[in-house]
């Protein structure tokens, strides 16, 4: 019974601690260029972002909020880009690294195959591939502390 | 006991399910409900932001290419060839061979694989093949002449080439370009192989900045085989998108320049010039460890369309005139190549004369995220 | 080879050909079998977001349970028949007699935990003073069998605020598929 006892505990722990490491994905992630951040969420047993803050919102063209202009479907291109989910579909293979997913470049309207991996708690490797791991680029995320206003 | 345990058991199994199996939408979690989005712009970074770097391209440039086919060929144009001696580049040497070349081109395939693909370098590595078979019907041919068309209609020209690039951005706004390649150019074929020590070598280093999605600038040195035979030249890089992003401008020179005009992000066109060049070593020509080679420079005058099919795959199609700059011939003693730039007074060992020609290429290609 | 064998040789494949035009094309149009059309309607998929929520972009979620196995046994078909599915029509309204103007805009998607994410359609900006609104569907479908096939799969909307609001988000949505079937 003890033995029992101790093997569920152990279970319930490791199971805890997975999905802990899986969660660390949410939150506000800032890319490189500094031009967006993404906010990551998790949809069912899948994690997605969206882009929440744009350093130009407005199209400088039209002075109007940003749409998804370079969308190949001509019927979403009026979609605003603030709330758009660029990241989609990454589910947790474990050992900081979230595959399956694709990201999507609202600035040539190209969606990439992609990896997440977590360097650490507050940096992401976030490559796009076409194909092949090989055949991509990766960017440096970097993890945002909301401070209020 | 059982009736404890297997309960137990039971719990145990699905209390991770919710986060590691498939999860219904039964049990999805509640929506969220704290987006003050104005709270994104009162942040900062959880530990030491992420160093920006400059990206290696602009907004709207013309696809780079990891793989691509591609054919080329030109029409008929007369091809002209004094016999071997010495000759300075304006003489005007009398014409021991004449032909008409009716089909000149062949198949281009291009490879570039990155290496290292991050935002803070980008290493690539490519390698290149180039065929150029002649079709011609001579028109005369003194008993002095080299027999340089027989050659070329018999073996045509081949270019196999390695080729390695870097792009090392040093800030958000600064970065630097680094290019070098070794090409073995000449009328070899791969059962009768050119010696390597053949290789010719080019390089280029050129320092940039991009101060904004829409432009980059920068000046670097080239050592270069553009213009048929070994130079160093200095190089500009300019590319510039307009605020519209209907237009915009690609320019490397010395190598080529374009206007580019825009039609969504998945169609362009490009109109301007490149400038192609090689030294090809003629075997048949060449006087035991010398070199007999072949310094081929010309200029495109073109314009091109280019335009995705599906996902990454996309077709360029390419006319416009081939300008003859050089075709001449030089004879480098034990293989050797020497520096003659633009103002030097080492002979050429023959003259060579190319009419101008009307030339198409078409390609397939796999681009770049 | 002389002529004479050359002339056979090439009358035998030009015959060969044409057998193969003649019998291969109306096998190919036969097995391809006719489909038929038909229109799946899931009404009332209640779309929440708890509040209090903010101005800008805020998720509302839901399930939809198109039940197609049922639909189909209905018509005496099976999932296996079923050849391809679309949404052709796609509405979100507030159950009660408010409108949507505190909308800016919205964009819909079907999620689920073993099919990728799809945008289903936007609307953007939502006209003044309604209490329904048709979102314009996404003219790129795919795999959208593979969501209805499922018991139930989730009904994301992604609607813009254009004001903080305490009472959240309650909304419904009405969904209509093209079903077509192998006859």
């Amino acid at each position: 019974m003890r033995t029992l006892l101790l093997l569920f505990c152990c279970f319930f722990s490791i199971a805890l601690h997975a999905q802990a490491e899986a969660d660390k994905l949410i939150g506000v992630w800032e890319p490189s260029n500094g031009k967006a951040r993404v906010k990551v969420e998790k949809i069912g047993a899948k994690y997605f972002g969206k882009i929440v803050w744009l350093r130009e919102p407005n199209d400088p063209q039209t002075n109007q909020p940003k749409v998804d202009k370079n969308n190949p479907d001509e019927s979403l291109r009026n979609t605003p880009l603030k709330g758009y989910r660029i990241l989609k579909d990454f589910v947790y293979t474990g050992k900081g690294e979230w595959t399956e997913g694709v990201i999507y470049d609202p600035e040539n309207g190209s969606t990439y195959s992609c990896v997440i991996k977590m360097k650490d708690d507050n940096t992401l490797d976030i490559r796009g591939y076409i194909g092949v791991k090989a055949l991509g680029r990766t960017d440096v995320w970097k993890r945002m502390q909301v401070t209020g206003k | 006991m059982n009736r404890v345990i297997l309960p137990l058991i039971w719990v145990a199994a699905w209390l991770p399910a919710p986060a590691l199996s498939a999860q219904t939408p039964d049990t999805l979690p509640p929506a969220a409900s704290d987006e003050d989005y104005s709270q994104y712009e009162h942040v900062q970074f959880a530990d030491d932001g992420a160093r920006s770097y400059c990206h290696p391209k602009i907004l709207d440039l013309a696809p780079q290419r990891f793989v691509s086919i591609g054919w080329d060929a030109q029409a008929s144009y007369r091809m002209q060839s004094s016999a071997l001696g010495e000759y300075q580049g304006d003489d005007d040497p009398a014409v021991a061979e004449e032909s008409d070349v009716r089909y000149t081109g062949g198949l281009r395939l291009t490879a570039n694989v990155p290496v290292v693909s991050r935002n803070s370098v980008v290493w690539q590595v490519g390698a290149n093949y180039w065929d150029v078979r002649y079709d011609l019907n001579p028109v005369f041919a003194l008993s002095e002449s080299a027999g340089l068309h027989a050659r070329l209609a018999d073996r045509g020209l081949r270019t196999l080439g390695l080729n390695t690039t870097v792009f090392k951005p040093l800030d958000a706004k600064q970065f630097l370009y680094v290019q070098a390649g070794a090409d073995l150019n000449g009328d070899y074929t791969f059962s009768d192989f050119q010696p390597l020590r053949y290789l010719r070598y080019s390089a280029a280093v050129v320092w940039g900045k991009r101060p904004s999605d829409y432009k980059q600038w920068g000046i670097g040195l080239s050592r270069t085989y553009r213009v048929g035979e070994l130079n160093y030249l200095p190089v500009l890089l300019f590319n510039w998108t307009s605020p519209n992003r209907k237009w915009g401008v690609e320019t490397l020179l010395p190598a080529r320049a374009h206007v580019r005009r825009t039609f969504s992000p998945r169609s362009l066109m490009l109109a301007g010039f490149e400038l192609e060049g090689q030294s090809y070593r003629i075997e048949a020509l060449s006087d035991g460890d010398n070199s007999f080679e072949i310094r081929r420079s010309e200029l495109r005058i073109r314009l091109e369309y280019q335009r995705q099919i599906a996902g990454f795959f996309w077709v360029s199609a390419q006319t416009g005139l081939r300008n003859d700059w050089r075709f001449h011939g030089d004879e480098l003693e034990g293989g050797r190549d020497f520096f003659r730039g633009f103002f030097g007074d080492q002979p050429y060992a023959m003259l060579n004369n190319l009419g101008n020609a009307l030339y198409l290429n078409i390609g397939v290609h796999l681009v770049s995220p | 080879m002389d002529n004479k064998g050359k002339i056979l040789t090439l009358l035998l494949a030009t015959v060969l050909s044409l057998i193969c035009i003649v019998v291969g094309l109306p096998l190919l149009f036969f097995s391809c079998g006719s489909t038929q059309t038909e229109v799946l309607t899931v009404t009332g998929i209640e779309l929440s977001a708890e509040g209090p929520l903010f101005s800008g972009s805020n998720t509302a979620q839901g399930i939809c349970r198109a039940e197609l196995d049922a639909w189909l046994k209905s018509r005496g078909k099976t999932s296996a028949e079923v050849r391809e599915v679309r949404l052709t029509r796609a509405q979100v309204y507030v159950p009660d007699t408010t409108n949507l103007d505190g909308l800016a805009s919205v964009t819909l998607m079907f999620a689920s935990d073993n099919i990728d994410m799809q945008t289903m359609g936007a609307l953007n900006p939502i006209p003044a003073g309604q209490h329904r609104i048709d979102i314009p569907v996404a003219q790129a479908q795919q795999q959208i069998k593979w969501f209805v096939v499922q018991p139930a799969f989730s009904v994301v909307l992604d609607a813009d605020l254009k004001a903080d609001s305490d009472a959240g988000l309650g909304m419904k949505a009405d969904l209509e598929f093209s079903v077509s079937i192998h006859q």
